[in-house]
């Protein structure tokens, strides 16, 4: 009896999800949808203050352990020191990065603005950044973005004050690229990991690990001549058409902290 | 309620976990927490937390909502079916059944986002997948001895 009623309950249930999916899949998601994960995204971007003020006093701990018992109060600080040049150290990194932000001009696109990235995806089938900026800043779905070490991801949903990046490395995310020597074509896929393939790019094609990879343009999103990455493997087998690239993002994917938005 | 809040911390807490800790294969810690909970305080109160869990995960992709809200719902079915036909639940148990549940949960997300989206995960490397279950199973066993459901027998499922 409870058997019945609990799988009457579990076809109700499972009734009632696939009209709400099959609602949303005709008329698109709903505005709202980010409201029940804000508190993840608060959390998110408290723990990671927390986190970073973690590794920062271990850091500096590591720094002064070793030295003597009777230099306590030199090491105390030393630490205060190292605990303050770490935190120029810090700002000057900042500084570097930004600089770099701002002297990011592409040919062929306009600068939107620069964002920093706040929270990331916690489930495993996206890859999403989400960053400070929405449509209150002109953001718009879309547009890309990059940092001066290379290209990120595209946006893909926009709130007033937020916008998620899907990033190269998603398996959803498609670049239109070209092997910079070589001058190849090919479209750019993500693996759902930390890297890409480059797909489409036929076997006779000269194409050697270490090649550059850059957006071609073709794919009327990103403006020609961004760095996508590195060619890290070439492997080509009798029975397929195409070549097997592994690529590398320029950008290493989990250390961006700060990016600018971009439109052709 | 106080244990759904409870539970609920622990799982905003487990999401950001996994999206600071983790940056290319995740565990899915929400998972075992949606085990533990049914196997704790039974299946009806089970799916209101599998419910409001997977609402937030789907929400945090801003993709669309209720893959993942099925997912958990039918992992609490799961869970609680597989409780009353066990006569014994070690960890070794628990284990395997975190494994089947992550499985589950992968096979269902998947289907509802490739039918109902025009997202494909054709492209997706097995190795992500065979990864995430992996490391679900081993984080279950982390968790096991905090949310031991055997301690008190009183409250476990039936």
């Amino acid at each position: 009896m409870f058997f019945k009623k609990s799988l009457f309950i579990f076809a109700v249930i499972t009734l009632l999800i696939f009209l709400l999916l099959t609602y949303q899949s005709i008329k698109g998601n709903w505005h709202l949808l980010g409201i029940p994960s804000s508190p993840v995204r608060v959390i998110s971007h408290g723990s990671s203050t927390v986190i970073n003020k973690v590794t920062d006093f271990f850091h500096a701990y590591i720094l002064i352990i070793g030295t003597g018992e009777e230099n306590r109060k030199l090491r105390e600080r030393i630490g205060m020191y190292e605990q303050e040049k770490n935190r120029y150290i810090e700002t000057e990194n900042e500084n570097k990065r930004l600089r770099g932000l701002l002297d990011l001009k592409p040919a062929g696109a306009v600068r939107v603005s620069a964002a920093e990235v706040f929270a990331r995806d916690p489930a495993n089938w996206f890859q999403i950044l989400w960053i400070n900026k929405g449509s209150n800043d002109d953001i718009k779905r879309d547009m890309i973005a990059v940092t001066p070490a290379g290209i990120v991801g595209m946006i893909h949903n926009v709130y007033v004050n937020r916008s998620g990046i899907l990033l190269i490395t998603d398996v959803n995310s498609s670049v239109a690229v070209r092997i910079q020597t070589s001058r190849v074509d090919g479209i750019l896929q993500g693996r759902g990991g930390g890297s890409c393939f480059l797909k489409y790019v036929q076997k006779n094609s000269d194409v050697r690990v270490g090649d550059k990879v850059v957006t071609s343009g073709l794919d009327g999103l990103y403006p020609e001549g961004l760095l996508a990455g590195y060619v890290t493997s070439v492997r080509s087998g009798d029975k397929y058409l195409f070549q097997e690239i592994e690529v590398e993002p320029a950008q290493n994917i989990s250390t961006v902290e700060e990016v600018v938005i971009l439109r052709r | 309620m106080k244990a759904f809040i409870k539970y609920l911390l622990l799982a905003l807490v487990g999401m950001s976990l996994q999206s600071f800790l983790f940056r290319t294969v995740k565990p899915d810690l929400i998972i075992i927490l949606v085990c533990f909970y049914t196997l704790r305080y039974g299946q009806f109160r089970g799916i209101s937390y599998g419910a409001v869990t997977g609402l937030i995960l789907d929400s945090a992709s801003g993709f669309i909502i209720g893959p993942n809200i099925l997912s958990k719902i039918s992992a609490v079915f799961f869970v609680s079916f597989i409780r009353r036909k066990v006569f014994f639940w070690g960890p070794v148990f628990n284990i395997l059944m975190v494994l089947a549940v992550s499985l589950l949960d992968i096979l269902i997300v998947r289907i509802c986002l490739e039918t109902f989206t025009v997202i494909s995960y054709s492209s997706r490397v097995p190795a992500i997948t065979i990864m995430q279950v992996a490391l679900t199973s081993v984080f279950s066993l982390v968790m096991y001895p905090f949310f031991n459901t055997e301690r008190d027998e009183g409250n476990i499922a039936g």
